[in-house]
């Protein structure tokens, strides 16, 4: 198992009237990218800020690369990139002056990273044009850059996709998964609408108001939201020997009730009725059951009066 | 905070407000020696005297706004935040700016007095207006009492985490205080009020004058009031409180969530 980069155990932030964050407990391995999901004013920002040092905890306590003294976590943010709200850009200085100012702040003594960074994000052709002149897709690429000036080894990143159209989406979640796949970078990513995130994450966390409600890898949620052929005979454990043998079926599950789930060759369902019948087992209960990461949001994260007990956890990760 | 330091001083070369405000500034400093009767012809002594009493208001609204443009543009922007997010300790945020403010506002201030006195002092020679050794323990407290102010605006700036407010409080500040001098002053009631904007006004106050006459001329002769009482509790005053505000106004940053 990889090492473990961010770790919080019971971190709080109780603000006068409001508790932001409640007894928030995590772990984030090295090479992640895991996905911060939940509705605005949930804590995800809060969150982030606290690991950034923007926002000082009440309670708990939380370590980046192992440490969590004042010193420990000063050295291991000069390890980590962060974006956070708004990126940052003097409006009246060009991309290629604001990361010029950034280099000196951060200490970067090698003036041809920011070349570098504005070529990785595709800014490089923008010259002397001033930043209140950029679009929103081009003041993100803008941030990222500035995220990636000093080559982190994790990049925190609050809603980057935010306002961005379609294109602008999947142009920033290449270059996401680009650095994660070609540099090893661990990414904490948050957004409140999961379809943006679910093709990206490796690892999901969902918070709403304050507390984890739930972690899943994304093969987890993928079994659990993605589509699927339930299938219910009079005899479920003959009818998986048969799938697996006779059709060559890998990728199915087994529920706690016994019937099962189908992962693989969903076009195929005449072929799959054929092959149980055929071996004298009779379907019970053979349905599709669609995608519906919506559904599973709003039942996590998105209704305050659906509680969301264990029990669901547990009946969903069944 | 080296970097932060280096950072900051490169910002403020390509500041357009503040060096609007700097050629504002020097502008209105020259028109005032030349409306108090400077001219190329003066001793460096008497227009020492001059370039005081020009000062006399504008020091602390000079200081004042430099600073808080310095340490709260950043703030105002966020640009700041990104200083803890990239690691560096919140101390290095908080003095790095103070020594970027200081350096600006002593350079511009010795720039205004010393470019004039030392320019006319070659050309003409000191004159007797005032004591060589008076006229640097002058300039010495003042820039010390332009470390108090500093320190003042820097803890203001950090705690309101915005320009705007201790620009305004430099503006409006040293109006107050001026007022309030001149109308006590004029009802003949005189308070040591020992604040930032009241010793500056009081060290940098020459205009009580006498006349002297010697080598068959008549020469102007500062009274300056500056006992070295007066000095050594300007010196401790501006020392200790700017030390208080500095370190006062960290230890508050410190512990501030910043937005």
């Amino acid at each position: 198992m990889s090492e473990i980069v961010i770790e919080a155990k019971e971190l709080t932030k109780q603000y006068k009237k409001q508790k932001a964050v409640d007894s928030v407990s995590f772990q984030i391995r090295k090479g992640m990218i895991c996905g911060l999901v939940g509705p605005n004013g949930a804590g995800k920002t809060t969150i982030m800020k606290m690991l950034g040092g923007l926002v000082l905890p009440t309670g708990g306590s939380f370590s980046l690369f192992g440490g969590s003294t004042e010193e420990a976590l000063c050295h291991a943010r000069s390890r980590m990139s962060f974006m956070i709200e708004t990126p940052y850009a003097k409006e009246e200085m060009s991309a290629r002056e604001n990361l010029e100012k950034l280099r000196l702040q951060k200490g970067i003594p090698n003036p041809k990273r920011v070349d570098e960074v504005l070529e990785l994000v595709g800014l490089a052709d923008t010259g002397k044009k001033q930043v209140r002149k950029f679009s929103l897709g081009m003041r993100q690429r803008l941030g990222l850059a500035g995220a990636m000036l000093s080559k982190p080894e994790i990049m925190v990143l609050d809603e980057p996709v935010n306002g961005l159209d379609p294109e602008g989406i999947i142009e920033i979640r290449e270059m996401l998964r680009r650095f994660n796949e070609e540099e090893n970078i661990t990414i904490l990513i948050s957004s409140h609408i999961l379809a943006e995130l679910s093709q990206l994450c490796t690892d999901y966390m969902f918070i709403r108001k304050g507390t984890i409600r739930a972690f899943s890898s994304a093969e987890e949620l993928h079994k659990i939201c993605g589509e699927y052929y339930h299938i219910h005979t009079d005899n479920d454990s003959v009818a998986l020997a048969v799938l697996q043998n006779k059709l060559g079926i890998e990728n199915c599950d087994v529920l706690k009730d016994g019937s099962l789930r189908l992962f693989e060759r969903l076009d195929e369902l005449p072929l799959i009725s054929k092959t149980l019948y055929e071996n004298g087992l009779v379907p019970v209960t053979l349905h599709i059951h669609e995608a519906d990461l919506e559904s599973y949001y709003m039942k996590l994260v998105g209704d305050d009066n659906a509680e969301y007990s264990e029990s669901d956890a547990a009946a969903d990760k069944a | 905070m080296l970097n932060i330091l280096k950072a900051m001083l490169r910002q403020t070369k390509r500041d357009k407000l503040l060096l609007i405000g700097l050629f504002y500034f020097l502008l209105m400093a020259g028109e005032m020696l030349v409306q108090n009767g400077a001219d190329w012809n003066t001793h460096g002594s008497t227009v020492s005297g001059i370039i005081a009493n020009t000062l006399l208001i504008m020091t602390t609204v000079v200081v004042g706004a430099f600073t808080s443009r310095i340490c709260g543009c950043d703030l105002r922007d966020k640009t700041a935040n990104y200083e803890i997010l990239f690691g560096k300790h919140r101390s290095a945020v908080y003095f790095g700016r103070f020594f970027a403010a200081l350096i600006v506002t002593v350079s511009v201030i010795a720039a205004v007095v010393l470019i004039p006195v030392l320019f006319l002092t070659a050309k003409n020679g000191w004159g007797a207006a005032i004591p060589v050794q008076t006229a640097w323990a002058i300039f010495g407290l003042l820039i010390v009492m332009i470390f108090r102010c500093v320190c003042f605006f820097t803890a203001l700036t950090f705690l309101c985490g915005n320009d705007i407010v201790p620009l305004s409080v430099a503006l409006i500040g040293t109006m107050c205080v001026a007022l309030c001098v001149f109308l006590l002053g004029a009802a003949d009631i005189h308070l040591s009020w020992q604040t930032t904007f009241s010793d500056i006004m009081t060290l940098l106050d020459f205009s009580n004058t006498t006349s002297g006459y010697a080598d068959g001329k008549d020469y102007l002769i500062y009274k300056v009031a500056l006992s070295g009482k007066t000095a050594l509790r300007m010196l401790c005053t501006s020392l200790g409180f700017g030390l208080f505000w500095l370190f006062g106004g960290f230890a508050l940053f410190r512990k501030k969530d910043i937005p």
